[in-house]
């Protein structure tokens, strides 16, 4: 067989790869999210379902299953600018991703304009050698899905994530702000709502099924929109205050009882602000 | 034969761009891990290690080491080429990369980047090193560790260069091993006068004698910087 006839073999092989690869993907994101608030998140949904025979927004998790395929579009997931790409904001607001033509973030549907505070909240969560994790309170994280509040990262199914706002979106599971047929969960879609009917929260694009996690996660938000409000003056100020650290430049301390916060800071209404119910 | 090496050559390639493009990107894990300077601050290095094996901590471009006693900011410029896992950043002074021995630092600092009287170091808004008044050694031979503590200095760059280095080249004609070179080291060299030393004997010929003494002239009255 000549030379071209192998290459092309071997790019046939490539393209059965790929779509192999992302089906894989597909499923296992797809099936690793509905299940992550809880293991048996899928019995729990089917119980809604029969509430509510009238409502759909039971299916939401899996409504959304094709968009996980973008969890492994790298464009989606980093933030860089391409003027000349398509506008991809609709699929990036859905996955907490990254519109390269309008050069924004999303995070809960939330649009971030800042690249280096989208970078530092990094939804999309890490891949680490969980064995060379020493910190005890690491080590029960990991085996519990939570959060190491000293080293300032949690875990949700192997997965690393750096900040308690995306840490707790992990432990959602994906919904469409727009698509829950309860009213209840509708009007509430524009911010941080429970619904006590469907018994279900909702933060931009997540569901949550706890609602310990969902009062949690929503405080989070909270910090969130403080912390883009915070952008204006200094971005990493506000990069600190999502992940409680001090910025690194001016030196204010956003650590928790942190007596440094200037008064004005839009920190201090996040902190008092509860999360509506 | 040929075909399937092709055929294989291929397919693994294309594994590595899948791989490649579902890694996620962060810095997340990079930590300040090492700190060495001189009295003077004129030696100094920064070292950055990636300590939880992430496949994807190369975001940089853009992000700070910061000294907050000194004010003193570096900007990392660009992206780390992958991978990162559990490699290290050495950021370092040009006197400390003119040093022999020492691995070529993948950035250049200002002197007296960060203070040896107490410092908090940090990495973006990832790490913070609060480093106590008096815990970085300045015997131009030790370093401070963020886990072991302090002692012999190891740096190491981001291809894995690595070494060792004296900051005070010199040293070689302390004598006493009081830190400076002065009278007392000539007096003691020069009571070795014409035997094998062996303390006096410099330059390892197995006899003190001008050479020696010419080793000493040159360093006489430097110190550890």
């Amino acid at each position: 067989m000549s030379r071209n006839s192998a290459i092309a073999l071997g790019l046939i092989s490539l393209v059965c790869l790929s779509i192999i690869a992302v089906n894989g993907c597909y499923k296992t994101a797809h099936s690793d999210r509905d299940t992550a608030e809880h293991p048996h998140a899928h019995a729990h949904t089917a119980a809604i379902d029969h509430t509510h025979p009238s409502d759909d927004a039971t299916s939401l998790a899996s409504s959304h299953g094709a968009d996980h395929d973008h969890d492994h579009d790298h464009a989606l997931m980093h933030p860089s600018h391409d003027p000349f790409a398509p506008c991809r904001c609709d699929l990036a607001r859905l996955h907490n991703g990254w519109c390269q033509s309008c050069n924004v973030g999303y995070i809960a549907t939330v649009q971030i304009d800042s690249e280096i505070l989208y970078s530092t909240l990094d939804p999309h969560g890490h891949d680490l050698d969980l064995d060379l994790i020493v910190c005890e309170t690491c080590r029960h994280a990991i085996d519990k899905d939570g959060y190491c509040d000293p080293c300032g990262m949690g875990f949700v199914r192997g997965k690393a994530f750096f900040s308690r706002l995306t840490h707790g979106l992990a432990s959602g599971s994906a919904v469409d702000p727009v698509s829950p047929a309860c009213k209840a969960c509708r009007i509430g879609s524009d911010e941080p709502r429970w619904c006590d009917r469907c018994a279900r929260g909702a933060i931009g694009n997540t569901a949550f099924n706890n609602k310990e996690t969902f009062k949690r996660t929503a405080q989070e938000y909270t910090t969130l929109l403080a912390a883009i409000e915070k952008t204006e003056d200094c971005e990493l100020c506000a990069c600190a205050m999502t992940v409680y650290r001090t910025c690194p430049t001016c030196f204010v301390s956003y650590e928790p009882d942190s007596p440094g916060i200037p008064e004005n800071d839009p920190m201090h209404e996040a902190r008092l602000a509860p999360p509506s119910e | 034969m040929n075909r399937n090496r092709t055929s294989i050559a291929i397919i693994a390639a294309a594994g590595a761009v899948i791989a490649a493009s579902t890694a996620q990107a962060g810095v997340h894990t990079w930590d300040v891990n090492e700190v060495f300077s001189s009295a003077d601050g004129l030696i100094q290095y920064i070292e950055l290690k990636e300590t939880a094996g992430g496949v994807g901590e190369i975001n940089l471009a853009g992000r700070l080491v910061t000294s907050e006693t000194t004010g003193n900011q570096f900007v990392f410029p660009a992206n780390l080429v992958p991978p990162p896992s559990l490699k290290h950043l050495l950021l370092a002074t040009q006197s400390f990369a003119d040093l022999p021995g020492a691995p070529t630092p993948d950035h250049i600092i200002p002197p007296n980047f960060f203070s040896t009287a107490g410092d908090t170091l940090r990495f973006h808004t990832v790490d913070t090193w609060v480093i106590a008044p008096g815990a970085i050694p300045t015997d131009c031979v030790s370093s401070l560790d963020r886990i072991t503590g302090a002692g012999v200095n190891s740096p190491t760059n981001y291809d894995g260069g690595s070494g060792s280095v004296d900051a005070w080249p010199q040293r070689i004609a302390d004598i006493n091993d009081d830190n400076v070179v002065d009278t007392a080291d000539l007096g003691a060299l020069i009571a070795q006068f014409g035997t094998v030393g062996p303390s006096a004997n410099l330059n390892g010929d197995d006899i003190v004698d001008t050479a020696d003494l010419g080793i000493l002239i040159a360093a006489f009255g430097s110190a550890c910087p």
